[in-house]
């Protein structure tokens, strides 16, 4: 299967004070076979601010992620 | 110190925001004393015994967001009397160190620095024991014992040991301190020495209890924002480039201060530029009258460590402001109240300059991560903001390519040396504490001979700073882009 996941990553001013450049960092560092497989976009805010950081795998919203909950994520959607 | 982010700073970063939107709500003194139970509730992170140990300690974090030192006496008041005082009373500022330690929070992690772990053998050859120098290891129930009396904590034995059996731990503040600031408290919790400490912020970032933290200054900020007749202009260190997630750059960071009420908004690189000039002049004259090392004086930690620890070489410091002080100045003369200077940047250090040397220049100083926390506790997206491009024909908005990279470590040398037109120019440069100390030490003993010396108190430059958002290596990557811009635009 090659179809690509989406990964939203919320850059909105409260998720980037919790860290939301760390989400991005570490999907910068993915192995090059899922970054391949990756439509990443950024979204200015998915109106859970309080719960940043917040990313949407595939559809699914997931609040106060880490980086290694999001790898984690994505590597199950992609199984 | 971006690099992680911590669950502890994810806490106290929250604690600020809390507490900006509950001011601009006009619900501080109402809801302030159940801030701590609505933040266990709401499932901050309970890595301690009990959550009644948890809400002890955010309400110091609270204390701490509210501007109050909590080493003082009538700081054990309730939250609620703390902060109808602090809303109530005129803008004082108090010279008391804004690094702080919380007592509650303080782990007492291990001071023993030689350890004995399980790993050991007693194994026939006795390398500790032989290694000692003072005789402080004897083997007892069939294994080494560290005798703390004699110990000197040396480290011999850890390394003559052939199972790695002896470990050295130091408390991760203490270790993360390189002046020796952190000594033990009376509790067995850890205690800053102020004489020593330089405000670097490096035990802020190392402790991982978060048990180290700082008195904020937003309360300040916000009440001069929303209640100030006067114009209050937001002084925007060099190193704000990607500070605030992508796609924020000047016209929209400018934009949102703007909304948040602020009536300018200006670079201090800017000042920056006059730094350059002047500390060139100077160290040309230094130069000719033989006056040995001069020292860049932008750094206020930096310029801490020369002061409190080689009082031999202080005569080297710049007598240049700092590209704060120069940028504020152009803007307002001392005693003038019709405007309120607000410094925004990466930098603690910087706090306790404003206090020290500004002379009611600078009446507040946010770090980066505060000034997101008004802006989110104000309800204001910066990620949402279109950033109207505004023309920049005020000089305050247009500093020079060598101004904008004071914020990275040998930015400011650089700026120097290209200002100079002159051949032969002995320059070091050092970042993070540790490292200026080491130099400072070789300076000091007559180790070489140099003219200048840049010191950053951060590694990395200011772009590395305590109070900074996004990594250094990002951030560097951004100056290294509008750096080109602006090349491109001349
Ligand atoms: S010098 Fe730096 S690391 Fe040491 S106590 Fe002071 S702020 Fe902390
Ligand atoms: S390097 Fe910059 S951020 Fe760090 S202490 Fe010095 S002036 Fe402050
Ligand atoms: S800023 Fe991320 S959800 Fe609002």
């Amino acid at each position: 299967m090659s179809e690509k996941i989406s990964v939203e990553v919320c850059v909105g001013t409260s998720c980037h004070l919790m860290g939301s450049n760390l989400i991005m960092e570490c999907l910068d560092r993915l192995a090059d076979n899922i970054k391949e497989r990756i439509d990443l976009r950024y979204v200015q805010c998915m109106d859970r601010c309080g719960k940043g950081p917040n990313v949407r795998i595939a559809g699914v919203l997931l609040d106060k992620v880490t980086p290694e909950t999001v790898v984690e994520e994505i590597k199950k959607s992609l199984i | 110190m971006a690099e992680v982010i911590s669950e502890v700073t994810k806490i106290r970063r929250r604690v600020l925001t809390e507490v900006a939107a509950l001011i601009f709500n006009n619900r501080l003194v109402e809801d302030v004393e159940g801030l701590p139970k609505k933040l266990t509730d709401e499932g901050l992170t309970s890595y301690r015994c009990c959550q009644y140990k948890e809400q002890a300690i955010l309400q110091e974090r609270i204390k701490l967001a509210l501007g109050i030192d909590i080493t003082a006496e009538d700081s054990k008041k309730r939250l609620e009397e703390l902060a109808r005082n602090v809303l109530d009373q005129p803008v004082a500022r108090s010279d008391k160190p804004y690094i702080t330690l919380i007592e509650e929070a303080c782990d007492h992690c291990s001071i023993d620095k030689m350890f004995v772990t399980n790993a050991c053998r007693n194994c026939v050859a006795h390398n500790c024991v032989n290694s000692c120098p003072r005789d402080a290891i004897k083997i007892v129930d069939n294994r080494a014992f560290i005798i703390r009396e004699k110990c000197i904590e040396c480290g011999l034995c850890a390394k003559a040991c052939s199972y790695g059996a002896i470990v050295e731990i130091e408390r991760p503040c203490s270790r993360a301190c390189a002046v020796d600031a952190i000594v033990s408290g009376d509790k067995a919790s850890a205690a800053i020495e102020e004489g020593n400490c330089v405000e670097c912020g490096a035990c802020i970032v190392a402790c991982p209890f978060g048990a180290i933290s700082y008195r904020s200054e937003i309360v300040n900020a916000i009440k001069m924002l929303r209640h100030s007749q006067s114009e209050t202009v937001a002084l925007v260190a060099p190193s704000f480039i990607g500070q605030f997630g992508p796609g924020v750059d000047w016209d929209v960071l400018k934009e949102g201060l703007k909304k948040l009420g602020f009536t300018r908004v200006v670079m201090v690189a800017a000042g920056a530029d006059e730094v350059i000039r002047e500390e060139s002049r100077e160290l040309l004259e230094n130069i000719e009258f033989n006056k040995g090392v001069t020292f860049n004086s932008c750094c206020p930690s930096f310029k801490n460590l020369i002061n409190k620890h080689y009082p031999e070489l202080t005569a080297g410091i710049s007598t240049t402001e700092s590209p704060m002080l120069k940028t504020a100045r152009l803007l307002k003369k001392s005693g003038d109240d019709d405007i309120k200077n607000i410094f925004i940047g990466p930098c603690l250090a910087k706090k306790g300059e404003a206090i020290r040397e500004s002379n009611g220049l600078i009446d507040g100083v946010l770090t980066y991560e505060e000034i997101a926390a008004v802006l989110v506790g104000a309800g204001i997206n910066l990620a949402k903001l279109g950033g109207e491009k505004s023309r920049r024909d005020n000089n305050l908005e247009n500093p020079s390519i060598d101004a904008l990279n004071f914020c990275a470590a040998g930015g400011v040398s650089k700026a120097i040396l290209n200002s100079m037109e002159r051949d032969g120019l002995q320059v070091k440069t050092a970042a993070g504490i540790r490292d200026c100390d080491k130099l400072l030490k070789q300076i000091s003993r007559g180790v070489f001979k140099i003219d200048f010396m840049e010191g950053m108190g951060c590694q990395d430059g200011c772009i590395g700073g305590p109070g900074t958002m996004t990594g250094p290596a990002k951030a560097k990557g951004l100056l290294k882009k509008m750096s080109r811009e602006v090349e491109m635009n001349v």
